[in-house]
Formats: C-alpha cells, sequence, structure tokens
C-alpha cells in the first residue's frame, strides 16, 4: 500500500529499544521460520502474479484449453475500449463518493464519543457493528430498504412531502445508493481508528488549554485536529485504497446487471464479467494489470503528498 | 489451433459416452434399489420456482431411489457464469436447465449431447417437438437441449380497460391489431381509460425491452449475423424502425419509461395499465391480483406474419469430469419426467409446453388464457447465434442500454442503432473464446 | 474485499502517539457547558437512529407474517402481531446451516494457519539471522501493496489446474497469506527483550523452543489482534469464495445467501430473517468481547501496537 511510508523504518518507535548486536540474535533455522509462509506465499500470491502477467500476453479463455500468444494486443484492445475507461471513472467516481463521508462523519463519530457521553458501550457498539455484517446481510437489508414499492426509504421520504427516489431503478442515483450503503457497512472501522487516535492524545495537553481558558471550540481546532492530521491522512490514504476495490456491494445489490443502464459497474465487476462471463480470461488479466498499476500510482501519489504535508 | 483440440476433445467424449453407455445398462442391471444422488440447478427463483419444485417433487415420488439436490440460482449472468465454471471445473451438476438460445454459449466442450436411443427408450422423439424450438437445440444434428418448453412474448390484456376503451371484439376478446399505429392507439385509448398509462412494458428491465425489440425487428425482416471477426451483419433501417416504433411507445402516455421488471407487470396488476408486453410467466401475478385479464398472441405490427421473440427453457447435461452412469441415467429419467408432467408448468406458468403429447391434449387446450397463444410456438423467433447472446447474456444487458438510452430519449433511434451495431462490431473483433 | 479497509497496514505505525498513563480514558463530559452536552447527546443520538433504523427495519420485517410485510402504508406492528415463521422456514431449508457450518469450518481453518504462519514467519524475520533474510522481508512487505482482487483471474485459472475448485482447500489456501499481519507481529516480536531468550539459549534452549515457550506466550494480545482481524476478514469474505465454489454444498454464508434461492415469490420475511441470521454471529461475538475486539481492528488497523 503506502511503499514510501514502509521505506522510513528510523521512524518506526519500538515498545521497548531492544539492544541490537547479531550475537544475541544468532539463531540459527530461522530459515525454517519462515519457510512455510513463503511457500504459501509464493504458490498463491507471487505465482499467479507472474502466471496473470504471462496470461495477458495470451488469448487465453476460461473454457479452452490451449491459447496463442497475441503480444500486447490485450493492452492496445484496452486503452481502446471504451468500458474499460467507464467503469474506472465509475469506480474513481465511487471512491471520491464514499471516501468524503467516510471519513468525514467517522471523525465526528469519534469526536462526540469522546466527549465521553454516557453509554460509551452503546454508541461503540450502533457505529461499530454493521461492519462486522457479512456483504450479504447487509445487501439483502438495504435491498428491501431501497425497494421502490415497499421500501423504508421511500416511505420516509413521501412521509415527509418528498418526491420517490429510484434507488435502484434510475442511472442517475444507482451510484449513489451503494455510496449510501457503503458508509452505512463500513464507518465502524474508521470510526475506530479515529477513536484509538483520540485516546491516545495526551490528556495534559487539555489540562494546559484548560488552564488557559480555552473552550470547547478551540480545544478541538486548536488540539485536536491538527494532532489528528496524520491519522486523517491515513485513514484517507486506507479509505481510498479499499474503496478502489469496489466490488461485492455493487455486484450485488445490482443482481449483477451493473445497475440502472450500467451505472454501477464498477472495474473489478468488468474484469469478473470479461474473464467469467465472456471467458476472456487473457484480455481480464491485462485489465486487472493496468488497474493495479494504476493502484500502486494512486498509492504513492498519495505517499508523498501526505509526506509533503507533513513537512 | 482449436481443431486439434477440438478433436481431441470430442473423441474423447465419445469415448467416455461409449462406456458411460456400457456403464449405463450394468447400472440397469444392477437393480433400481441404490440410492442415486442426482444434483440438478435451475434458475427459476420467481413464481414458476414454485411450479419446478412441484415438477422435481413429482419425480421425486415416481423415482424414490434417486435423491435430488434441487438448486435454484440468480437468474441471467450469475447462473450462466456459474454453470459454465462448473462445467470447465468438471464438478458440475448432472442436469441443469439452460435457455435454447444459450447453448452458443456453452460451446461444444461445457455439455454433452443427449443420446437419442436413451429418450427413445422413455419414450420421446425428436418429432415430438416443435420445428422452429428443434431447429435450435439441434447443433449439427446432435442434440444438445431437451425442451421443455417455448416463451414466447405475450399480450396481455386487461378485458374491463379493453372494454371500456371500445377495443373488444363482439365475442368479448381482443378485436385483431394490425400494425404498430393500431398496437400504438389502443394503448392511448387504454391510456384513456386508466389515467395513467396503456401498456405497461418493463423497459428499464434488458430482457423485458429486448422481447419487443427483436420481435419488431424480425418482422421487420431484420436479420442478424454476428460471424467471429465481424462485422456485425446488420439490417440497420430494421433496427432503426423497431426502435422509433420502441420511442414511440414510451412517450409516457402509452407507456412509462420508467418502468423496471417489477414495476411493470405490477401496473397491470393494480389496473394501471391495459396491456403488457412480457413473457407468459407474469400470468401468475395477473391471477393472483384478481383482475379482469386475458392473453393472446403477440400481434404483427410490421408485416403479415406476427414473428415474436421467443426462447425455449430445456434440459442440458453439463459435462463433468466423471461422469456417474447412474446418476446420468436418472437425469434422462427425471428430464423426462418434467417434460411428460409439463401440463402443470404451462398451465400455472403460461408457458407452452414443447412435448407435443402435452401441447396437443384436451387438457392443455382446455386451459385458458394460456393456451389462446399456442400457435405463436410456430413463428418464434430465437435471439442471434453468439457465444455472448441469448437469455440473460452480455448481449441482452448491453441491448438494454441502447434500448433504454432510446426510450429514455437520450439518444435517437438512428443513435440507439448505430450504438449497438458499434458495440456488436467491436464484440465480434475481439474474437471468440470457445 | 469490501470497501472497508481492509489489510492492516503498517504504514501507520508512526501515526499514533502512543498511549500514555492517562490519556486511554474518553475526556469528561462534565467539562461542557450544559447546552454544548445537550448538542451532543442530540448528535450522537440522531446518528444512532440512523444507524440502527436498517437493522431494526430488518428485525421488525423478519418477524411478520409475510402478507404483512408488504401492507401500504408500511407499518411497524402489524395487526396479526409478529411470529417467529420466518426463521422457522428458513432453517427448516437446511441451506443455511449447511452455510453456517462451512463457513465456520473455513474461517476456523483459515485464522489458525494464518496466525501460525504469519507468526512462525515473524519469528523468523526478527529473532533469527540467515542468508536472504532481508530480501525475503522486503519480498513479504512488498505484497502488502497486491490487492487479493487482482490476483482472482490468474488464481481461479490455477486452481482448475490443481483440481482445488470447489473444495475446502482450494477456499482456504489464497486466503493464508496476510503479508500486513507477519509486519505487525514482527514489529512486535522486535520489542521483546532479548534477555529472557539469551537465559532460555543458555539452559539450551532451541529456537523453536525460545519461540514457543518465550516469545508466543509474551505476545498474547497481538496474536488475539491478529486471530480477530483475521477472523472477521474471513468470516465476511465475499469474492474469492465466490469464485472458487460454484458448488452449493460447498459455498460459506455470504455466498451461498446470494446465490441460492431458497424461497419463491415475494418472500421478505424470509429473506430477511436469513440475511439476520448470517450477520447474527460475529454481532453476538462482538457484544461479548467487546473491548478486544475494538482493540483488536484498531492495533491491526493502524499495524501498531
Amino acid at each position: 500500500m503506502s511503499a514510501g511510508t514502509v521505506a522510513a523504518p528510523g521512524r518506526v518507535e519500538q515498545p521497548t529499544a531492544p539492544r541490537r548486536g547479531p550475537s544475541l540474535v544468532g539463531g540459527r533455522g530461522g530459515i525454517w521460520f519462515v519457510l512455510p509462509f513463503m511457500a504459501v506465499y509464493a504458490a498463491f500470491v507471487l505465482w499467479p502474479l507472474l502466471y496473470g502477467l504471462g496470461m495477458s500476453f495470451f488469448d487465453t479463455s476460461l473454457v479452452r484449453a490451449e491459447s496463442r500468444f497475441v503480444g500486447f494486443d490485450n493492452y492496445v484492445r484496452l486503452f481502446a475500449d471504451a468500458e474499460v475507461w467507464r467503469t474506472l471513472g465509475i469506480t474513481l467516481l465511487f471512491t471520491i463518493g464514499s471516501t468524503i463521508p467516510l471519513v468525514v462523519i467517522a471523525l465526528v463519530m469519534a469526536l462526540l464519543v469522546q466527549t465521553g457521553a454516557r453509554g460509551q458501550w452503546f454508541w461503540r457498539f450502533v457505529y461499530f457493528a454493521p461492519f462486522l455484517l457479512p456483504v450479504a446481510t447487509v445487501v439483502l437489508i438495504w435491498q428491501w430498504l431501497f425497494s421502490g414499492d415497499y421500501g423504508l426509504l421511500n416511505a420516509a421520504l413521501t412521509g415527509i412531502g418528498l418526491p420517490e427516489v429510484g434507488w435502484l431503478t434510475d442511472p442517475a442515483v444507482g451510484l449513489w445508493s451503494v455510496v449510501l450503503l457503503t458508509v452505512w457497512w463500513t464507518i465502524g472501522f474508521n470510526f475506530l481508528l479515529y477513536l484509538a487516535a483520540l485516546q491516545a492524545i495526551p490528556a495534559q495537553l487539555y489540562e494546559a488549554a484548560e488552564i488557559d481558558g480555552a473552550g470547547g471550540w478551540r480545544r478541538l481546532f486548536g488540539i485536536t485536529l491538527p494532532l489528528l492530521n496524520r491519522t486523517t491522512g491515513l485513514v484517507v490514504v486506507l479509505q481510498v485504497l479499499a474503496s478502489l476495490k469496489l466490488f461485492d456491494q455493487a455486484y450485488i445489490l445490482f443482481r449483477a446487471n451493473g445497475g440502472p443502464g450500467g451505472s454501477a459497474t464498477p472495474i473489478l465487476q468488468y474484469i469478473y464479467d470479461t474473464g467469467f462471463t465472456d471467458y476472456r480470461l487473457g484480455y481480464a488479466s491485462a485489465i486487472s494489470y493496468v488497474f493495479f498499476v494504476l493502484i500502486i500510482l494512486i498509492a504513492l501519489v498519495q505517499a508523498r503528498l501526505s509526506r509533503r504535508s507533513e513537512a | 489451433m482449436t481443431t486439434s483440440y477440438r478433436l481431441s476433445r470430442r473423441t474423447l467424449l465419445r469415448a467416455t459416452a461409449a462406456a458411460g453407455g456400457a456403464a449405463l445398462l450394468s447400472s440397469c442391471a444392477r437393480g433400481s434399489g441404490e440410492a442415486v444422488d442426482l444434483a440438478y440447478w435451475n434458475f427459476f427463483g420467481g413464481s414458476d420456482g414454485k411450479l419446478m419444485v412441484e415438477l422435481v417433487n413429482r419425480f421425486r415420488a415416481e423415482a424414490p431411489n434417486v435423491r435430488v439436490i434441487d438448486t435454484t440460482l440468480m437468474w441471467g449472468p450469475p447462473y450462466y457464469t456459474k454453470l459454465a465454471m462448473a462445467c470447465a471445473g468438471g464438478r458440475a451438476p448432472d442436469l441443469a436447465t439452460m435457455h435454447g438460445s444459450r447453448l452458443s454459449t456453452f460451446g461444444r466442450d461445457l455439455l454433452d449431447e443427449w443420446d437419442l436411443d436413451e429418450l427413445a427408450a422413455r419414450g420421446v422423439s425428436l418429432d415430438e417437438f416443435p420445428q422452429p424450438v428443434l431447429d435450435r437445440v439441434l447443433v449439427d444434428g446432435r442434440l444438445m437441449a431437451l425442451p421443455l418448453d417455448t416463451h414466447p412474448l405475450v399480450l396481455y390484456y386487461n378485458t374491463d380497460i379493453c372494454e371500456k376503451a371500445g377495443l373488444l371484439a363482439p365475442d368479448g376478446t381482443l378485436a385483431p391489431i394490425h400494425g404498430a399505429e393500431q398496437m400504438l392507439d389502443a394503448g392511448r385509448r387504454a391510456a384513456e381509460v386508466t389515467g395513467a398509462i396503456g401498456i405497461a412494458l418493463g423497459s428499464l428491465h434488458e430482457a423485458h425491452i429486448w422481447m419487443p425489440f427483436w420481435s419488431a425487428y424480425r418482422q421487420l425482416g431484420g436479420q442478424m449475423r454476428l460471424p467471429d471477426g465481424g462485422p456485425a451483419e446488420v439490417d440497420r433501417d430494421a433496427m432503426v424502425g423497431a426502435m422509433t416504433f420502441l420511442r414511440d411507445l414510451c412517450d409516457g402516455t402509452i407507456c412509462s419509461p420508467s418502468l423496471d421488471g417489477q414495476s411493470s407487470p405490477a401496473a397491470f396488476a393494480s389496473q394501471q395499465a391495459g396491456f403488457l408486453f412480457v413473457g407468459p410467466w407474469e400470468v401468475t401475478s395477473a391471477r393472483t391480483a384478481g383482475i379482469p385479464f386475458s392473453m393472446t398472441q403477440f400481434p404483427a405490427l410490421f408485416g403479415d406474419t406476427p414473428y415474436v421473440r421467443a426462447d425455449s427453457h430445456s434440459f442440458v447435461l453439463p459435462a463433468q469430469a466423471q461422469v456417474d452412469p447412474a446418476a446420468r441415467s436418472a437425469a434422462y429419467d427425471m428430464a423426462v419426467s418434467m417434460l411428460r408432467n409439463s401440463l402443470a408448468w404451462a398451465a400455472g406458468g403460461g408457458h407452452i409446453p414443447a412435448l407435443s403429447a402435452v401441447a396437443d391434449s384436451p387438457e392443455y387446450l382446455a386451459e385458458k388464457p394460456v393456451s389462446n397463444y399456442r400457435e405463436a410456438a410456430q413463428v418464434v423467433e430465437f435471439d442471434p447465434e453468439a457465444y455472448f447472446s441469448g437469455s440473460g447474456s452480455t448481449l441482452m444487458a448491453r441491448a438494454g442500454q441502447s434500448l433504454q438510452g432510446v426510450t429514455g430519449r437520450s439518444l435517437t433511434p438512428e443513435q440507439g442503432a448505430d450504438d449497438l451495431i458499434g458495440w456488436l462490431d467491436d464484440q465480434l473483433t475481439l474474437g471468440n473464446p470457445l | 474485499m469490501t470497501t472497508a479497509p481492509d489489510t492492516a497496514n503498517p504504514a501507520t505505525a508512526p501515526v499514533l502517539p502512543r498511549a500514555r498513563s492517562r490519556a486511554a480514558e474518553p475526556t469528561d463530559i462534565r467539562r461542557y457547558t450544559p447546552l454544548a452536552r445537550a448538542g451532543i447527546i442530540t448528535a450522537l443520538a440522531v446518528l444512532a437512529v440512523l444507524w440502527l433504523a436498517p437493522l431494526f427495519w430488518a428485525v421488525v420485517t423478519s418477524l411478520k407474517q409475510e402478507a404483512d410485510t408488504t401492507v401500504v402504508p408500511l407499518e411497524v406492528v402489524p395487526d396479526r402481531g409478529f411470529t417467529l415463521q420466518a426463521y422457522a422456514s428458513v432453517l427448516a431449508n437446511g441451506n443455511l446451516v449447511t452455510w453456517f457450518v462451512n463457513s465456520t469450518v473455513v474461517t476456523v481453518v483459515i485464522t489458525v494457519l494464518t496466525v501460525a504462519l504469519s507468526a512462525a514467519a515473524a519469528y523468523g524475520f526478527s529473532r533469527t539471522r540467515f542468508r536472504g533474510r532481508n530480501v525475503l522481508f522486503a519480498l513479504t512487505i512488498a505484497g502488502i501493496m497486491v490487492p487479493p482482487q487482482i490476483l482472482i483471474v490468474p488464481l481461479y485459472r490455477q486452481m482448475l489446474a490443481m483440481g482445488l475448485a470447489d473444495t475446502y482447500a482450494g477456499i482456504i489456501l489464497p486466503q493464508l497469506v496476510l503479508p500486513a499481519m507477519v509486519f505487525i507481529l514482527k514489529k512486535f516480536f522486535d520489542g521483546i527483550p532479548h534477555e529472557l531468550e539469551e537465559a532460555a539459549r543458555v539452559d539450551g534452549a532451541g529456537q523453536l523452543r525460545i519461540f514457543l515457550q518465550i516469545v508466543l506466550p509474551l505476545s498474547r494480545s497481538i496474536l488475539a489482534a491478529v486471530s480477530i482481524f483475521v477472523f472477521i476478514h474471513a468470516w465476511n469474505n465475499f469474492l474469492w469464495p465466490f469464485i472458487i465454489t460454484s458448488d452449493p454444498g460447498l459455498m460459506t454464508l455470504p455466498v451461498g445467501l446470494v446465490q441460492v434461492q431458497s424461497a419463491f415469490g415475494v418472500r421478505y420475511a424470509q429473506v430477511m430473517a436469513s440475511a439476520i441470521l448470517a450477520g447474527l454471529p460475529l454481532i453476538v461475538v462482538f457484544m461479548l468481547f467487546q473491548r478486544q475486539i475494538i482493540r483488536g481492528v484498531a492495533t491491526t488497523g493502524l499495524g501498531g501496537t
């Protein structure tokens, strides 16, 4: 993910400073501890990674044994394939549209809970619990809420005099229904990360501020938020990388049809459809690789940005 | 490249079939006492799912030694993707339901052919099926799918509304409709009676919009050939004509452009529409609603022959890495049993039975309104043949986008036709993955 | 595979100031003016209502008779009262039980093996020296950047070739590699003082004994955190099990629930009942172990200790 930060091990704090020295860790046979993991890693990550790269230069089919070397054909085709760019655009739109509320609302939730309001257990439970639900449960519940005729959401809208919304049928709305569902489902994770960060702020800082007569808002903007800057940076990085991988909920919510007019088809679904529904594994591999490179680029750019903002 | 492999694969299949045949005999000799597991997949998740369970249960009663494990998967692309993956993985079910139009998606290697001798031994022969359907399920003379039914697009009409709109003949049935103008006009008059819309069509559902499109396109004389490598051989004028009809239909009065697969039959069931364009299976929802309605063959909107888009639910034998002869034999038994019992399927689900013994039976002819449109089986038009075509296919989904562009008026019929043709050309240049 | 950030990220480790003695508790609500307090409680409550409403509505629907689910306008309490019928039908169908067993088997095996593999590797990287150690460690860390989603196509093909499609092994094996967990564990092991180990070594203990009897017992908290993270991840994983299973008898809960139709026509109460039954196990576990789970997710989520 963010290679840039990993590459700076000097900043990693150690729980207690270990004494370093080759004599102390001279244990032999260490390779045997590492080998089992490396074997599984090589077999199920590294090998498919190479195999997939190779496959992207063939016209490999799901249902045919032999395949033909096609050179860069798949890649050439891909850049001219409007559907690749359309689904990529949808994926990016989803990423932006979901990351903002998933970060902002999670922060608000964490700040509210951290005020020490009574019922800590309850608030944490309510905000975090949906994260623990399997995607199938989440989508089935929301299909029911979104339903046109008997859905709670439209009933609520008409109840307050607003027109009904075609949550699952309007091409302009479909993707935002996925955003809504996703925010509800996964906000708990970001909420917990913020909560952990808030709890790590030394109480002395607030006490000092209080002596200076700083009120709640000034404490928030003067101490809390600046101290959360780096956490926010990382929550954003994690969320962007997670949102880019949209597939499960969009696929299930629209029963594999990509949403009204195809308006909610993420690129991973296009890869799945290309590879498994249309049997075109070689081409699907090529799209996977372009997407992979894009993910790494986005991660690097974000790492660069967050480092600059820290400097 | 492909030939060598196919040949070897085919020889292999023949060898397996031969071995299977021998084993079949021995399994008969073994006697019927031993229990057999039979995995059966289908995609009937709607109200016809209940009817399918009935058919399965009847077979269970007939063959107590067969343990049928039936599974209903999500209709459309998920079902066919899973089935193809199961075949590719070698662990496919013993028997599966498939649309006749999807056979080309499964190529030659993913399905086993039906052995005509085995069928004859169970009293079923090819001349018992309607010719247009048979043409589709026979591939190079080999029977790849055993048809259970034909299900064409049909015309539902609300007798009350049509009477008020003056659309009924003296005998109380719908006065014959000739031509697109009459259909549109009938829709307009029905809309005046309902105060809502005249015709319900789920234009947001790719299958619902595809059915009238393909019917009109074929009635206009449109052909479609989709050769590997492209370009698509398409009649652009017929396509523009069919799309123009759909655009005129979805003008917001005759038909709303924003109905989906559920709201369209619901609009008909709640008498918000005088007509409904959809396959025969919605007879259940109309009956449940208790409205006065009838059904008839889809009219000739263009030309004289009422060609109509149809498909056939049929049974296939998915290729397996290892065929258990006892299960294979049970699969034949079960498929034939369901064919014989298809009266319940037809009466309840509206499908036209494929087996002539059932389709010609007085019991079926007495079933109204579902036997009204039985003649449609002779003028059915299947989807074009291509590995990405057929019910719930990539073509249908993509065509749905073009068609919705036209009905939603973001594309003109000309733009819609070019959009679809352009996609077809692109798709064909990709080459056939089968 | 969800859109939640699902892989622990070591990059974030240095972000959090380490919790000092007095910082771990929330601030005191009494510090705020009464008006501010009212505002805070209101905001909390509004959010809670929004977050609970979907669950509430699902539960209410699941307790209705089918005919009452589609009554318009919507009603919370149906005239005919509540019933457990939907749950009874869903459980009687049997599929749900099969998938529950599959999910449990798969998740437990994945959790045990992943933690064992990761801990052993982390120990090797942290406490021993061997040729190529740095290269292998760098390779492991690089794996954090590989999203499993982009591997589905080659991995599926590989599984077909290995004859592992539609097998437990096929579901489990690709889910055992979580390089981030190795990183987290290594970082923790790095911090364990070497004195204990040296004493044991003087007593003639080998690497394996040091690992099992000294390092692991000292790492219970982080092992619990990693296990919790892996468990949640595996229990809810959708994409891979969805791709590799086509036999309904082998599907896990999330996959079976989505793919297989167990009732026909309008069956909203049953659909909600099965959705709730599938979601219940982790919710119950969460209620019992809230503190541990929150700590586990927070520590592995940000990759620190």
